[in-house]
């Protein structure tokens, strides 16, 4: 089993698929407090929080497409196919929009590389609310 | 496909085996290399027909007709003609994880249902196989299968035969941390223990072996889960389990005398030769001698075979085998037709071996043992059998008829018995975790090979019972297919 478990308690969260470490921290500043982040290494990693036991009621998940394991594609099938996981929203980060695959996916919102942390913060916010 | 006319214009030819009074004096293999003009030769005979049946793998009469592992032959064959061995061993290890076992031990079904055998001698499937992987090997072809990435998720394998190997295999490289548990002191299961080396090489499972150790495997000998750690505690500490213990339960023959000594179980003999063989080159003495002895083996499949072959080499004094169906016609009956495994006569390489040095095939058949005998110290000394005929009763099932008058006596010093076994051992392990069974006695798993234990999968003899290596092949890919896809969310890449 993965370690990492959510450690923050019940406010909302931002499940952060894949390796974005960069921006995770102006994330967090941007969306300030009232929020907390949980980075997840991969799809499987993301699998395994969000079948956990102490999952927080609200979560949206930023999700990088290309990862090692259990890539994108593999992790939203996984979790739509999952009763209890598939009202999640999820932001998809990508650099190619134009992409059929991508545009098949039906995320709730995308964001483009390079991200913008003020938009992406602002796209969390309105999903984490809705 | 291999020549158009290859067929028409190459006959089938087999590796030389080494003469059967060379190999008696030694446990070293019995095949010969095949030249690379002679394979060539006899990969050119395959006609890649239409609808190819050699790669199946179908039950059909409850006998596999065609690879069970789905083995790409027309592909292979192709490439050996074509001179392109490299691309062959990559087609090959896409479907069999030990082509190098598989190519020495399988029956090979897959060459009795080539069409080329519907009126002439099906291809050398089974040789081709193997020079492929040998030739891998010599070429430094065969690789550890490290994994780029780690899925985080552990694996605790149990038991080591083939199907624990494939399932380890095949687990590995989709990015599992997996541990093999085995109570023996050498990883292989019946592949190190039981087959004989004359048949399969130790120094192959061991290099086998030692590439997956450096591809990422963990192996733990001497443990037995069950006993010396409990199976519950396998289920809190890892992700998922795999049961490969086999089919060790060994029928007995509880007739009168089964108390003497000299009387032992085949596994009995053939563990403790290769392990002594293995260990010091039978010069600790720790194994049962053959020795000068008059020798009965009751049972004349695979396991009987090996005993005969192993007696022979310890230089018994005589081999007597005893089989209690009858003596198999010398080519396919109606009611056998292709593509079904010929149930055929063969002279495997224990008999021919007993017919060189004996001067005539060792078997008795239609014999049903009654009881054995011994001298004052509780040796046994003598087999006493009837002869019998199998006769169908009204209701459709054959039964036994015992035929008055046709008592024998067969002095015997040393009596093994392999008469098959009767499923996994059911103490321990399968008791501890309360494993659902079947009316066999089997293991029972679902479409996925997961058992009546959640996260606790199974495969190989101790899900089919006794079986073949390439079935355990089989069963070990497809319960690793179900663990990835139980450990990735129904996620699998795996073949
Ligand atoms: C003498 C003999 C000759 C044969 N010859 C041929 C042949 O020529 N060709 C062919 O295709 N097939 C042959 N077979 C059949 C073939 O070997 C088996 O079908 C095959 O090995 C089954 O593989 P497996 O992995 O399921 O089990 P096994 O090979 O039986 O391996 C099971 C392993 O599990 C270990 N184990 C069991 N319980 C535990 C536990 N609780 N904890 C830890 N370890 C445990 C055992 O020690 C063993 O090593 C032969 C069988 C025998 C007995
Ligand atoms: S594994 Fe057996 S059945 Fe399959 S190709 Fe090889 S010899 Fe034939």
């Amino acid at each position: 089993m993965s370690d990492a478990i959510w450690t923050a308690g019940e406010v909302p969260h931002v499940l952060f698929v894949g390796d974005e470490s960069g921006c995770r921290d102006e994330l967090t500043a941007a969306l300030g407090a009232g929020w907390a982040i949980q980075p997840a290494n991969d799809g499987i990693h993301a699998m395994d929080l969000l079948k956990h036991p102490n999952r927080p009621a609200s979560i949206v998940v930023v999700l990088d497409l290309s990862m090692p394991v259990l890539e994108g594609f593999g992790f939203e099938k996984a979790r739509r196919a999952d009763s209890e996981l598939s009202h999640i929203p999820v932001v998809l980060v990508t650099s190619h929009a134009a992409d059929e695959r991508v545009k098949k996916f039906g995320a709730r919102a995308y964001v483009k590389r390079p991200i913008v942390v003020g938009d992406l913060a602002a796209v969390v916010r309105e999903l984490g609310e809705g | 496909m291999g020549k158009p006319t290859g067929f028409l214009e190459f006959h089938r030819e087999l590796p030389a085996n080494r003469t059967p009074s060379e190999r008696v004096s030694d446990w070293e293999e019995i095949h010969v290399h095949v030249p690379t003009d002679t394979l060539k030769r006899q990969g050119a005979r395959c006609m890649d027909c239409g609808t190819p049946y050699c790669h199946t793998g179908k039950l059909i009469g409850g006998m596999a007709s065609g690879c069970p592992i789905n083995n790409l032959i027309p592909d292979w064959n192709d490439l050996i003609f074509r001179g392109q061995w490299k691309e062959a061993a990559v087609r090959l290890h896409q479907t069999n994880n030990f082509p190098e076992f598989t190519g020495r031990v399988c029956p090979a079904p897959c060459e009795g249902s080539c069409t080329l055998g519907l009126n002439d001698d099906p291809v050398t499937i089974k040789s081709i196989e193997c020079s492929i992987a040998d030739h891998a090997f010599e070429e430094g072809w065969i690789v550890p299968d490290t994994p780029g990435t780690r899925t985080g998720k552990r694996v605790a394998v149990v038991g080591s035969g083939p199907a624990g190997l494939a399932a380890a295999s095949q687990l590995n490289h989709a990015g599992h941390t997996v541990t093999v548990f085995e109570r023996a002191d050498r990883v292989g299961g019946l592949l190190m223990y039981g087959i004989p080396n004359m048949k399969l090489p130790k120094s192959m499972v061991e290099r086998r072996v030692r590439l997956m150790a450096n591809a990422g495997i963990r192996f733990v000998t001497g443990v037995e889960v069950g006993r010396d750690i409990t199976a519950k505690s396998l289920l809190s500490d890892w992700d998922a389990v795999v049961l490969c213990c086999g089919a060790a339960q060994a029928r007995d023959l509880a007739i009168e005398g089964r108390n003497l000594s000299g009387i032992h179980l085949a596994m009995e003999f053939l563990h403790a030769n290769t392990k002594s063989l293995l260990d010091s080159s039978l010069a600790d003495g720790a194994y049962i001698s053959a020795s000068g002895k008059s020798v009965v083996v009751i049972g004349g499949g695979d396991t009987g075979t090996d005993c005969v072959g192993t007696a022979l080499r310890h230089r018994a004094r005589n081999v007597t085998q005893l089989e209690i169906l009858p003596k198999p016609p010398a080519s396919r009956a109606p009611d056998n037709p292709w593509p079904q495994w010929p149930k055929v006569y063969k002279l495997d390489y224990g008999q021919e071996e007993a017919a060189a040095l004996q001067g005539a095939d060792p078997r008795a058949y239609s014999i049903q043992t009654k009881r054995f005998v011994g001298d004052e110290s509780g040796q046994v000394r003598e087999v006493h059998t009837i002869d019998i005929e199998w006769k169908k009763s009204p209701d459709g099932r054959m039964h036994i008829v015992e035929l008055p008058g046709t008592e024998r006596v067969f002095p015997a010093e040393l009596v093994l018995l392999a008469l098959g076994f009767v499923g996994p051992e059911k103490k321990g392990l399968v008791h501890e975790l309360g494993l659902k069974l079947d009316e066999r006695g089997n293991v029972v798993t679902d479409g996925e090979k997961m058992t009546s234990v959640a996260g606790v999968f199974a495969a190989g003899d101790m899900v089919r019972g006794q079986s073949l290596v390439v079935w355990a092949i089989h069963e070990g890919r497809k319960a690793a297919r179900g663990v990835d896809r139980y450990l990735m969310y129904g996620q699998s890449y795996l073949p």
